[in-house]
């Protein structure tokens, strides 16, 4: 017999597999691409940003790598629902990291364009040629936009098939990073043109983009802690289950009136449901079957408690997901 | 084969620096390296610091001042110097009323941040460049790696 929780989506582990040996990858091509930004940086604001938005790029694969292992962990009597919610403080901290650090960025830069200061990049001797060091970080940032954004797209796939959303908004930013790249690449070249001010523009540019990103973890973190409606990948549609198991419940002819209350755990549902049922007789039986059956309706769905009542506590009421 | 592909992309980089310098990219936001060659004047700001640089009656000598004389025939120009202490000539630098600044500047001067810092020559000693001015910056750094490849005669 299987999970008493239900049924475990087949090729889920082979996914995880995948996708761990694909953010392992992300950390170590992570750590190429800052290297390179730290040897071409100079007195560019942009590279500088650059640099601090690839360094923060570390978070979210190391979060997820570590997060796994410490949700994966069975529910004990200290921690009697599990560890999945260690995965969302974690994204609340890194969120807030981002979203600090992001804001600071873009202070930075604004200053710079205020005061007029001007981005100095000098020559660079490399086998005995000195080449300006504006030139040898376009090379670099094509390392940090290219790679970045198929590593974007891979991940967003998995996440689809994974139902991650941790990992989905981790792959929007990497396939986001392309641009701030090229912002910085137009900002260098603009530099070079003589136009002094490109360079704080285009990290202006790329600290928005960070900005951006923290706060998005920052809703999805904060949407997961306070426990919000499930929504569908991407964060902004509001995921159909709760109306569609509430349907299914009140269409069972026992049950009189119900209010269904679902919850993200991860990457799985976990719903509550309080019945009003109109015959006692049987009732354990019927709450096994009930809670069965209905998760077949959403392999995303892993637990149902079914709270038998004879009246639908009033506080409720406000909670009823169809008008 | 490997050896041959590995250098690939410096070729490719080398090229492009070529093919960009000949163009006179970077440019100078205020023109420096283009009103140095046209007017064949180099303004350079010296402060004293044997034996980098003193002044002989008003004749600069020293390692500076001669480094600096080669770069600016190399650059076709004459030198008009301003003497001054480190404070008012970085701050004149800054304002781009100089385009160079010596006197045995070194890499950790508190300056190095808001300034062009040159290459480092004969340890950790420098010069100052307007900052910003990132062809002159380029020209002085591309003298200074020269001269580095051969002592001065």
């Amino acid at each position: 017999m299987s999970d008493p929780n239900g049924p475990h989506r087949q090729g889920l582990e082979e996914d995880l597999r995948r996708v761990r040996r694909l953010e392992w990858l992300n950390i170590a091509y992570l750590f190429t691409s800052i290297t390179f930004l730290v040897l071409v940086m100079s007195g560019s604001q942009a590279l500088k940003t650059e640099f601090v938005g690839d360094a923060l790029g570390l978070i979210a694969p190391t979060l997820f790598l570590v997060g796994g292992k410490i949700s994966a962990r069975k529910p004990d009597k200290e921690y009697p629902f599990g560890y999945e919610r260690a995965v969302a403080v974690g994204n609340l901290g890194a969120a807030l990291a981002l979203l600090a650090v992001g804001l600071y960025l873009f202070a930075d830069a604004a200053l710079k364009l205020v005061r007029l200061e001007r981005p100095i990049i000098g020559g660079m001797e490399l086998f005995g040629h000195v080449v300006w060091i504006g030139w040898l970080a376009v090379p670099a940032l094509m390392w940090c936009a290219i790679p970045a954004y198929f590593f974007g797209r891979t991940k967003q796939k998995l996440a689809e098939r994974i139902h991650d959303k941790v990992l989905a908004s981790d792959a929007e930013t990497s396939a986001a990073n392309w641009k701030s790249a090229a912002a910085a690449v137009v900002g260098i070249f603009g530099v070079a043109l003589g136009y002094w001010w490109a360079d704080a523009v285009a990290a202006l540019f790329i600290s928005l983009e960070i900005v951006h990103s923290g706060w998005d973890e920052l809703t999805h973190a904060l949407g997961d802690l306070i426990d919000r409606r499930p929504r569908m990948l991407g964060n902004k549609e509001v995921d159909p289950l709760p109306e569609k198991l509430t349907q299914f419940i009140k269409q069972q002819d026992w049950i009189e009136d119900a209010v269904v209350r679902v919850r993200e755990r991860g990457r799985e549902l976990e719903a509550e449901a309080v019945i009003v049922p109109s015959e006692d007789a049987g009732l354990p039986s019927r709450l096994e079957a009930l809670s069965r059956d209905a998760r077949m309706l959403d392999e995303r769905l892993r637990h149902l408690g079914i709270m038998p009542v004879r009246n639908i506590p009033v506080e409720l009421n406000s909670v009823r997901a169809e008008r | 084969m490997n050896r041959k592909r590995s250098h690939l992309p410096l070729v490719g980089i080398l090229i492009c620096n070529g093919v960009l310098t000949g163009c006179g990219l970077p440019k100078d936001p205020d023109g420096t390296t283009e009103r140095i060659l046209s007017s064949h004047i180099m303004r350079v700001g010296g402060t004293e610091n044997p034996p980098w640089l003193w002044f002989e009656s008003d004749t600069p000598r020293g390692h500076d001042a001669s480094l600096v004389q080669r770069f600016a025939s190399q650059m076709h120009a004459r030198i008009v110097w301003t003497r001054g202490s480190e404070s008012v000539l970085l701050e004149k630098l800054a304002n781009g009323k100089l385009d160079v600044a010596i006197g045995g500047f070194t890499s950790d001067s508190p300056w190095a941040d808001a300034l062009g810092t040159s290459h480092a020559y004969a340890g950790e000693h420098i010069m100052f460049t307007a900052p910003g001015e990132n062809q002159l910056l380029l020209q002085l750094d591309t003298f200074l790696a020269g001269s580095h490849r051969e002592p001065a005669t």
